[in-house]
């Protein structure tokens, strides 16, 4: 079969949406026996902190104004260029920001004084997770990039909760259990052994290319967009979802505790074994409006552990230079703590930055010590409170997309980002 | 010279005595309303919107006029003639002339000829609305005509005849014939005799043309159709054009496509609207999808203030960029796509040229134009698995192959008699209010110290100590369940009752059961009213007291009745633990639900962006009363908050110590302040005004949509720089205009939401199946982008079908602790709230599984039973085998057929490639098996087995068809609705 025929199956000509099948589709009975190809990489990772950080209890210290009751603004740290709050005295379990700066400092990007626009939890996810915030039909850059690069693989796009739409550009993928892997992986055999097949190889054949047969003639049919795209989908879901038997050897024999460590398995499973090209991995309850500090050293720890877990464990499965990871939240919290010794919403904010072509040991932007923004020089990015711009998502937004080489993609193209020329941050990555 | 008669009523016109923009304004002497002479367009008064149809008419003297038609009559006036005689003077002076052009209509689009480029050419041929047409200066009369250049559709080029000094006379190059250019008649040559038939066509000062005609063509100018190159015309289509609407009100496309959908109705109709933040500025907009000539209105009051100047600045200009006061500050930049839209407008108006683009020429085709509509059969088919979970039965066939979908509405009736349609409806729900993640443990002890009573309940009749364990853990699931489910039952209750829907916000009960009425402690007073005390799931309705703190203060909760203030689904404990609050959340969050689920209003989408959110928190000492950007949205979303305020955390009654928040807008609904009588009861009085607010019914017809269809309804398109824009926006005002009709019929029917069923099966969007045509235009595949139900079935469905299929249920799609619930796009209506709409490899792999276990449990199955008792195969045995004979191919055909039937809802000839497709598929298997050596005589271990016992499979027909069965079941008419 063609792969012309394959774009005007899946409707991409004229309309743009996904054309959600590979090369193995296109080569054959033969090819689609040992599903879709394996994407190598790079692969992009977003950690969501849900529920909103506190900036100053990681990489936006304070320690002025009674902003932070865990230190003051003299027990600051530095490690390189980086300046963070002190927390190793203050948590039970997880990572320290001393031991997380310690460990990737030098790799680190940070931006302080990110304008999120707007302090509620809904459209804040949604903004930073698409770069849009009035939109409620954009993609996130996870699925973005998942369909500008492998949306062939069956699990192309990754999601455990958090804003995860997906523009209607490429499936999402839920696994919340990495055992489940194991049972879809052998889908053709009874309970998932393989060696209790449901039907004797040659039966599988003919079924697999009378299904070929049958979507071959289909393209000749004149029908409408989304029966068009539906069978395409579902096709290559089908399809590709072979490619899953080769999570199998990736799949740890033990499984952590923690609730991001467990993500970050299924996720560095699926990348190993290329069938994913980008994850949102997420854990919640960051959202302090009672007792901040408590809760802030609880979970900031946590999540950073989970983020150290992923990097250890991909330089273990030999993909680390292959990752891109985004660390972020919604938004940040209040200077001031409330009656309940909660912060509540900001909307200014950070974001962190790593791997594969982002150069490390850079801070860009800050907060003041009321944590209100002070504007950057987009050129240069350094701080300019008279010429400067307030940096917003869309900015990184196509930074990223930038980074990931698909800002002149079609699907890029279908859902732009308004950002001048004058305020494209170009020279963000180092 | 118009025809004065509007809609078949004859008027009499008189003129005012004063000029709009170098035009005499005109009234009718009926309804005084007035006219634009040069236009015959009505722009105020009760005709406002009305044209008068123009009639071929030349402006020339009389005397030549006389001469060219000497059987004339004349109609005079004396005084009138006097001004038409100046006229006649200014007309026939050359330096008058030249400013002249003549205005040519046609279909309602216009097109100028300037004299000074007529009158030296003396004619013009010309293609205008593809019609082929000749302008015509002529000398002798000092005046310009107007023909369609084509005789017995025949089309004619024409070039000028006549000596110097000569009357002119012009020459048809196709047959050399000379024709009259004022009579437009030939007189000589081979068409002699044959009469040119005029156009509309009237004089008109170049220099006012544009400030009446801002989307016209002007011969030789840039916009000038005729003057592009022919590549461009076939690549761009036909230039703009102004067209005449269904009302007959001639529309200005730019004004329509441009200022109008992507910054009327996106940004200004918001507060400038008869109830909106301006409703006290004279900038009053309409709402296009409701008013019958609201987009001509519209233009007119766009026109108006673009018209009116500030230090020579449009105030249209001005305002929208913040100034001038604008109440609503700067909502537009002056560097963007919207302002710039704004300010062509500007220049169109003023008569300026208009050096834009064009608008794209795409004339819409009704909009299910070329839309294939599924059978009845096939939809009775889709609306009995889908809403009863059942096949049709013999009886509903037959009534639809009789009689079609007029038999529809009955067949519904009765499908929404059944239980399985409440199962559906009440899942359907629950997806929208996501009440089951509440969980079961909704009561509070202070209020309900028997919250807990399976713990005591007396199971001695159980038997021993472990059966009696057993037995409170099942107590223990089925009240739960029964608690749980509580919210899900009124919705089914008011359903299934034909009650109005708006209960859903003002039933003053609650439905328990036997197990969940022993929690509220009210199982005794209930108990003569259950058919049976011991059924876990038998609901009925109910009042709750007021309720009595079991604590110390033995604190009552005020009632004027006596009774808990139910208010439908609002005041349930399940909804409001469903959606708790915070003391910083101040009930915000259960504010922003209640309007996103009964009015179907996204409060976080309508004001999401602020320019500096924290500068806004520094500025203000109460932001959230005082800075405008955040009042925009906390004015509508505060006072419903304290409605909910006597509400704690968990859903039980619990009012601040301190009392509600002074820094907050006070309790209330839109406009309406809550009285302070009311407060007890502030849930009921919330309700009273749900049910009276016409967002209500169309966010309920929404929310069926969404049952229905499985997708949610389109929103507004929002980057006007889309060039795929107006498709979009047609789109999405075709289904609104469903939604909000259905919705107006839902509210006459009493709030049956049965009606809403009915309502919404009949509509295109649910029968929508095929195109008869490819859709070439991009934009009308667009337009179509949405249409066609095509959705994947939730695991609950899939399971559904499969045991409506196959006669028993999978079982591994749902149910607790099914791990393929989630995977399979399935929702747990706490984290997970939204379902997957597409598969990923994940989902293929479970339909791999699926189509592979059920083939393997029911095939062998079937075949072990009576052909009379088969689903599956009915018609055929094993022992027949491809190749045999004739006989053999026709049976297997024939088996083919009625699994297509059965299993995709497909009816299908026995020649029918699909069917060829499967029988191929089973000659192949059974082929490759006779091949191979080696292979079983009997069937599979896992899947052939029947008591025990490996069928006999000599021929592999057995194994061949459930590969058969496994095919189908992977087919997209399986998997999607």
């Amino acid at each position: 079969m063609q792969r012309r025929d394959f774009l005007r199956l899946c409707g991409a000509a004229g309309l743009g949406f996904a054309a959600p099948v590979g090369p193995s589709i296109v080569s054959g009975a033969e090819a689609a026996k040992s599903g879709s190809p394996a994407y190598g990489g790079p692969y992009y990772v977003i950690f969501n902190a849900a529920g909103g950080w506190d900036t100053t209890y990681l990489m936006d210290p304070k320690g002025v104004n009674k902003m932070n009751r865990l230190y003051k603004e003299g027990d600051i740290l530095t490690r390189g260029a980086h300046r963070l709050a002190p927390n190793a005295a203050h948590i039970k379990a997880g990572l320290s920001n001393e031991d997380f700066f310690k460990n990737y400092g030098a790799e680190l990007l940070v931006l302080n004084g990110l304008d999120q626009q707007s302090a509620n939890h809904e459209p804040g996810k949604r903004y930073m997770a698409t770069g849009k915030l009035d939109s409620l039909v954009y993609p996130t850059f996870a699925a973005l990039v998942a369909a500008c690069k492998g949306s062939e693989v069956p699990l192309a796009f990754l999601t455990f909760g958090n804003y995860s739409a997906t523009g209607n550009l490429v499936p999402m993928a839920r696994v919340p259990y990495l055992n489940s892997l194991t049972i879809l992986a052998n889908a053709d055999a009874v309970g998932g052994n393989a060696r209790s097949p449901y039907h004797d190889d040659f039966v599988i054949d003919e079924i697999e290319r009378t299904l070929q047969e049958q979507i071959k003639a289909r393209v000749s049919q004149v029908r409408l967009s989304r029966v068009e795209r539906s069978q395409s989908m579902l096709f290559a879901a089908q399809l590709n979802s072979k490619a899953l038997e080769r999570v199998i050897p990736y799949i740890p024999k033990t499984s952590p505790k923690e609730r991001l460590s467990r993500q970050a398995d299924i996720v560095l499973a699926s990348f190993k074994a290329g069938v994913c090209v980008s994850a949102n991995l997420s854990i919640g309850q960051f959202d302090s409006h009672a007792n901040n500090d408590a809760d802030q050293m609880r979970l900031i720890p946590e999540f950073l552990a989970g983020i150290d877990y992923l990097v250890k464990k991909s330089e273990e499965l030999k993909i680390r230079d292959k990752l891109v990871i985004v660390i972020q939240s919604e938004m940040g919290r209040t200077p001031t703590y409330n009656k309940n010794n909660g912060k509540d919403h900001w909307a200014i904010g950070s974001i962190m930055f790593m791997g594969r072509g982002i150069r490390g040991n850079r801070v860009i932007g800050a907060t003041d010590d009321k944590q209100l923004l002070v504007p950057v020089d987009p050129k240069t990015l350094s701080i300019d409170k008279e010429k400067g711009i307030r940096i917003r998502p869309e900015h990184i937004h196509l930074a990223l997309r930038n980074l990931a080489g698909i800002d002149q993609h079609e699907f890029s193209k279908k859902f732009p980002l308004k950002v001048s020329e004058q305020e494209q941050l170009k020279s963000l990555w180092g | 010279m118009y025809r004065r008669e509007v809609d078949g009523k004859v008027y009499d016109f008189d003129h005012t005595g004063y000029v709009y923009k170098g035009s005499f304004v005109m009234f009718d002497k009926q309804t005084g309303s007035e006219w634009i002479h040069v236009t015959a367009e009505c722009v105020m008064g009760p005709l406002r919107g009305k044209s008068l149809d123009f009639l071929p008419a030349q402006v020339i003297t009389w005397q030549k006029w006389k001469a060219l038609h000497p059987d004339t009559t004349v109609f005079s006036s004396r005084n009138r003639w006097k001004a038409k005689s100046r006229d006649r003077k200014a007309f026939s002076r050359t330096s008058s002339r030249k400013k002249l052009g003549l205005n040519v209509v046609v279909d309602y689009a216009s097109k100028l000829y300037p004299y000074s480029k007529l009158e030296p050419q003396r004619v013009i041929n010309d293609v205008f609305q593809k019609t082929p047409l000749a302008a015509v200066f002529v000398p002798q009369a000092d005046c310009a005509v107007a023909w369609i250049r084509k005789v017995d559709d025949r089309t004619l080029t024409f070039e000028p005849a006549s000596r110097d000094g000569q009357p002119l006379r012009l020459k048809d190059k196709e047959t050399g014939s000379l024709w009259d250019p004022l009579r437009g008649k030939c007189v000589k040559g081979a068409l002699r005799g044959k009469q040119l038939e005029p156009l509309v066509a009237i004089a008109i000062y170049v220099g006012r043309y544009r400030a009446f005609y801002p989307d016209g063509e002007v011969f030789g100018e840039k916009n000038d159709s005729a003057s592009k190159p022919p590549s461009a015309k076939n690549a761009g289509g036909r230039p703009e054009a102004n067209h005449r609407g269904p009302q007959g009100v001639v529309v200005d496309r730019f004004f329509a496509d441009e200022v109008w959908a992507k910054v009327g109705e996106r940004t200004c109709l918001k507060c400038h609207h008869a109830q909106g933040d301006a409703s006290d500025s004279e900038f009053l907009l309409q709402d296009t999808l409701r008013g019958r000539d609201s987009l001509d209105k519209n233009r007119v009051a766009f026109a108006q203030m673009a018209a009116e100047k500030e230090d020579g600045k449009s105030r249209l200009l001005l305002k929208i960029i913040g100034e001038l006061d604008h109440g609503g500050q700067d909502v537009l930049k002056a560097d963007t796509t919207g302002y710039r839209i704004l300010a062509r407008f500007v220049r169109r108006t003023s008569g300026k040229p208009d050096d834009g683009p064009a608008i794209a020429d795409y004339h819409a085709p009704p909009f299910f134009d070329g839309i294939e509509m599924m059978t009845p059969r096939r939809i009775l088919r889709r609306v009995t698995l889908s809403l009863a979970a059942r096949l049709p039965t013999k009886g509903e066939r037959a009534a639809v192959e009789r009689d079609g979908l007029k038999e529809m509405d009955a067949i519904l009736d009765q499908v929404m008699r059944e239980d399985a349609f409440y199962e559906r409806l009440k899942e359907g729900f629950n997806d929208i209010f996501l009440t089951i993640g509440s969980g079961s443990d909704v009561l509070s002890y202070e209020y309900f110290k028997e919250k807990n009573w399976p713990q005591k309940y007396d199971l001695t009749d159980a038997g021993d100590e472990d059966a009696q364990k057993k037995a409170r853990y099942k107590l223990f699931d089925d009240y739960r369940a029964a608690m749980l489910h509580e919210p899900q039952e009124l919705i089914a209750y008011i359903v299934r009752n034909d009650r109005p829907f708006t209960e859903l916000a003002t039933a003053d009960y609650i439905m328990v059961t036997p197990y969940s009425a022993r929690a509220y402690g009210i199982y005794e007073a209930l108990r003569e009213r259950f058919k049976d005390p011991d059924d876990p799931f038998e609901y009925i309705p109910t009042k709750l007291p007021a309720l009595k703190s079991n604590w110390g203060s033995k604190k009552m909760q005020e009632s004027d009745t006596g009774f808990y203030p139910h208010a439908g689904l609002l005041s349930m404990f399940h909804y409001l633990k469903r959606y708790p609050t915070t003391e910083t959340n101040r009930n915000r969050h259960r504010a922003r639900m209640y309007y996103q689920q009964f009015l179907g209003v996204n409060i976080m989408k309508l004001a999401s962006r602020v320019p500096d959110a924290v500068a806004a928190e520094a500025k203000y000492e109460i932001p959230t009363m005082q800075s405008a950007d955040c009042v925009v949205c906390h004015k509508t979303m505060d006072p419903v908050a304290g409605l909910f305020q006597d509400f704690e955390a968990s859903g039980h009654i619990g009012p601040r110590k301190d009392g509600w928040y002074k820094d907050m807008f006070g309790p209330g609904f839109e406009d309406e302040d809550m009285p302070d009588k009311e407060r007890w009861r502030a849930l009921q009085w919330l309700g009273e005004r749900t049910a009276k607010d016409p967002r209500f019914a169309v966010a309920m017809v929404q929310h069926v949509y969404y049952i229905l269809i499985g997708r949610k309804v389109l929103l507004p398109p929002e980057d006007i720089d889309d060039p795929m824009f107006a498709s979009k926006r047609r789109a999405y005002r075709q289904q609104r205009k469903l939604i909000e009709e259905v919705a107006g019929r839902f509210a006459s029917a009493k709030f049956n939401l049965k009606f809403v069923f009915k309502a919404l099966v009949g509509s295109e969007y649910y029968r929508a199946d095929g195109l008869a045509a490819l859709a070439e235009q991009p934009r009308r595949r667009a337009e179509l982008d949405d249409v066609g139900l095509v959705r994947l079935l939730t695991p609950e469905q899939l399971e559904r079908k499969l045991t409506a299929l196959f006669g028993q249920k999978w079982g591994r799609l749902v149910g607790r602790g099914n791990k393929f619930e989630i995977l399979y796009g399935g929702i747990d209506s706490k984290s997970v709230t939204e379902r997957m709409t597409d598969p990923s490899g994940a989902m293929g792999a479970i339909q791999r599984i699926l189509s592979n276990d059920v083939a393997c449990k029911n095939v062998a199955l079937d075949f072990s039973r009576e052909p009379s008792q088969r689903r599956l195969f009915p018609h055929i045995e094993l022992d027949v085998v491809p190749g045999d004979d004739s006989a053999a191919e026709a049976k297997i055909r024939q088996a083919i057929v009625h699994l297509h039937q059965h299993l995709l809802g497909q009816k299908q000839a026995t020649d029918h490639p699909e069917v060829e497709r499967t029988y191929r598929l089973f000659v192949r298997i059974v082929n490759h098996a006779k091949s191979k050596e080696g292979l079983d005589k009997v069937g599979s271990y896992s899947c052939d087995r029947i008591d025990g016992k490996r069928l006999d499979d000599p021929h592999y027909t057995l194994r061949a068809w459930r590969g058969v069965v496994t095919y189908l079941l992977r087919q997209h008419d399986f998997l999607y609705e």
